[in-house]
């Protein structure tokens, strides 16, 4: 009994600790192949550049929490930034305001996408979401005309394209303020997930929905907000990108979703639902980020690149599926059902 | 822990399948990297500017991203070459406006940059050191005016074009569109398909259904032109229609002398690739570079088209 609890023990550490000890041994090889890796140019680049898919990570970790998916994070943000960039350029209107339309925005494609699942009974977010992803994009290209709209206010592009200090020789003149705030929202999210109402509410309805509703939770509430959550963070994530390349492009969303799900999958999330945390889709977002920089470094193309992440996604999700027992179940199955034939 | 094992395993086995391409010689390296690498086109550029590098002592990588609509992939990859320390890098970015911050961060990480293919939309030229390009408004009047003497006056025709707000498609669509208006050619429809060959069926198809009398059309990539021809031949009306495309691609190469798409405005990849890298390599041996450099354009057809393919194979063979 005591062996039995000591490896559920190791098995549990194993689970969180699994992406985090890949993603170590990940940057050991790669320091050895280039050694520009480890140097605070490259991990400049890092921390930067893993910031928008941190963002749409955190939504759509919190989604999938619940069983669900959102598949329009990546032109939610799009169209955020659309709208703030229209508010900021176009209309000439005040920069702070215009952020705040723009974070008002995505949380309000957000609530479309929530209201779609839990008002319009469609069967799955998968399909909602899938559905208003089209829709943002077009709205996206018709409202710019799908030109870019450049020439972004400095206090709009101050998230994604400054640093902490302004003096460069400074430790602190060398931390983006994207990656700060990436820092920061990660722990809030933890703090939020495991010790408010509804961050446990989300735990609860993604574990077992018709439990949930029996001893309660508002189910549909729950649901709606965490669209409206992933609406958040793709709209913090779209700010960040219209600083990093000065400009509200109305393609910049097209494949997101793909890395975002890549990360919280990787990051140990279950499909399933109800099983999950943010350290495990930090390491996720860090761990794809890290990957494409190096293969960058080294010179692998892209196509490459992409059969590697999709071998990464399928070993984490492997690795999920034997933790979690489910490999062992299906063999004992199969060896019952042999059995039985005899 | 067995499991954990394989994990870092099967990781290690696919970064260092990479490794053997990591640079070698610092201060000889040049990173081009093209919009994507999908095409022919930019496999073109990739050994033009391979070729380069072999003439002149440098070890060129050429790199993109999986998708021409990949602009912040692209950024990544303008920063991570200039971490990497290379000694310039040759660009050709995907979007006009969002690419010019990883320029300027490249920049300032003191790697020069030589722009190819497409412009970027700033004033502050000094953030690279040049510009290789077709004039894609000139272009695309030359692709007007030989489709216009091969017409009857009057006529109409159709032009259909790549994602809006590229400026490349925007010169080669209003290039070609005044000088059909100059001529007296009817331009009944301009629509948008992407870039993409299976788009462009579609909308050639709902261009014929809507304007049937149309006696060409002209499209802003090889891609697409290759698209509206079989919506043309599926309705069997190859013979009354012209189907002329840009690029100069081996698919639309192969189309033409199979009698089917009419002409192509090709551009010169290979020699843009080419004249990238010499660029660079001109600028880091402190040459003075002329900011704009409008690169060679030339319109194929069945005339000329085996001595075109001919110094087309030659180039190839060489960087190979």
């Amino acid at each position: 009994m005591n062996s039995k609890n000591a490896s559920a023990a190791a098995r549990d550490i194993f689970a969180k600790a699994g992406p985090v000890v890949a993603l170590i041994i990940m940057c050991v090889i790669l320091s050895v192949a280039n050694k520009n890796f480890l140097t605070s140019a490259n991990l400049l680049n890092v921390s930067r550049q893993m910031t928008i898919n941190g963002f749409l990570s955190l939504g759509m970790m919190v989604c999938i929490l619940t069983a669900g998916i959102d598949l329009s994070v990546g032109f939610t943000m799009t169209l955020s930034s659309v709208v703030m960039a229209i508010c900021a350029v176009k209309l000439g209107w005040n920069p702070y305001l215009s952020l705040f339309i723009g974070v008002v925005t995505g949380m309000f494609l957000g609530l479309v996408n929530g209201l779609l699942l839990t008002k319009c009974k469609l069967p799955h977010p998968f399909i909602s979401t899938m559905a208003t992803q089209n829709i943002y994009k077009g709205i996206a290209l018709v409202a710019t005309g799908a030109t870019p709209i450049a020439s972004i206010p400095p206090a709009i592009k101050w998230a994604g394209a400054n640093f902490v200090s302004s003096d460069p020789s400074t430790f602190l003149g060398k931390v983006p303020v994207c990656f700060v705030m990436m820092i920061v929202a990660y722990l809030a999210f933890s703090i939020f997930l495991n010790y408010t109402i509804l961050g446990r509410h989300i735990y609860a309805v993604g574990g077992n929905m018709s439990a949930a509703r029996l001893s309660g939770v508002n189910v549909d509430y729950v649901r709606t907000m965490v669209y409206v959550i992933s609406g958040f963070t793709a709209a913090i994530g779209g700010i960040i990108l219209t600083g990093r390349t000065n400009a509200a492009y109305p393609l910049s969303g097209m494949l997101m979703e793909n890395d975002a799900i890549a990360a919280v999958i990787i990051g140990g999330t279950s499909f399933f639902g109800g099983k999950g945390n943010t350290l495990g889709t930090f390491s996720g977002v860090v761990l794809i980020t890290v990957l494409r920089n190096g293969l960058n470094l080294l010179n692998v193309t892209s196509d490459l690149q992409t059969i590697v992440i999709g071998a990464v996604i399928l070993i984490a999700v492997f690795i999920d599926v034997v933790r979690s027992g489910g490999f062992a179940k299906v063999k004992r199955l199969a060896k019952e059902f042999a059995k039985e034939i005899e | 822990m067995k499991l954990s094992r394989i994990f870092s395993l099967c990781l290690a086995a696919s970064l260092l399948t990479g490794a053997p391409a990591a640079a070698a010689d610092a201060g000889k390296d040049i990173t081009v990297i093209v919009m994507a690498l999908n095409s022919d086109y930019w496999h073109m550029v990739e050994a033009g500017a391979k070729l380069a590098g072999q003439d002149l002592g440098y070890n060129v990588n050429v790199i993109g991203p999986n998708a021409e609509t990949d602009a912040i992939g692209q950024a990544n990859m303008v920063e991570d070459a200039a971490a990497n320390k290379v000694a310039a890098i040759v660009l050709a970015p995907n979007d006009p406006v969002a690419l010019i911050p990883a320029v300027g961060n490249a920049k300032a990480a003191g790697v020069p940059v030589v722009v190819i293919d497409m412009a970027l939309t700033t004033q502050d030229e000094s953030l690279y050191e040049s510009f290789i390009g077709t004039d894609n408004y000139e272009a695309g009047g030359m692709a007007a005016g030989y489709l216009i003497k091969k017409l009857p006056s009057g006529c109409e025709v159709a032009i259909i074009r790549g994602i809006v707000g590229s400026s490349n498609h925007d010169g080669r669509c209003n290039g070609a569109s005044d000088a059909f208006k100059a001529a007296g050619v009817k331009v009944v429809s301009i629509q948008p398909a992407d870039s993409e060959r299976g788009k462009a069926v579609t909308v050639a198809e709902n261009v014929l259904q809507t304007n049937p009398g149309i006696k060409a059309i002209y499209c802003t990539n090889d891609e697409m032109a290759l698209g509206a021809y079989q919506a043309v031949a599926n309705i069997q009306k190859q013979k009354d229609i012209l189907v002329m495309g840009f690029d100069g691609s081996f698919g639309a190469l192969d189309s033409i002398e199979a009698g089917e798409l009419t002409a192509s405005l090709a551009q010169m990849p290979i020699d843009m690739g080419y004249s990238g890298v010499k660029a660079a390599v001109d600028f880091l041996a402190g040459k003075k570079l002329e900011k704009r450099i409008k690169s060679a354009t030339v319109i194929v057809d069945k005339a000329n088209l085996a001595k075109f393919k001919a110094d087309i194979k030659e180039k190839l063979s060489k960087a190979n």
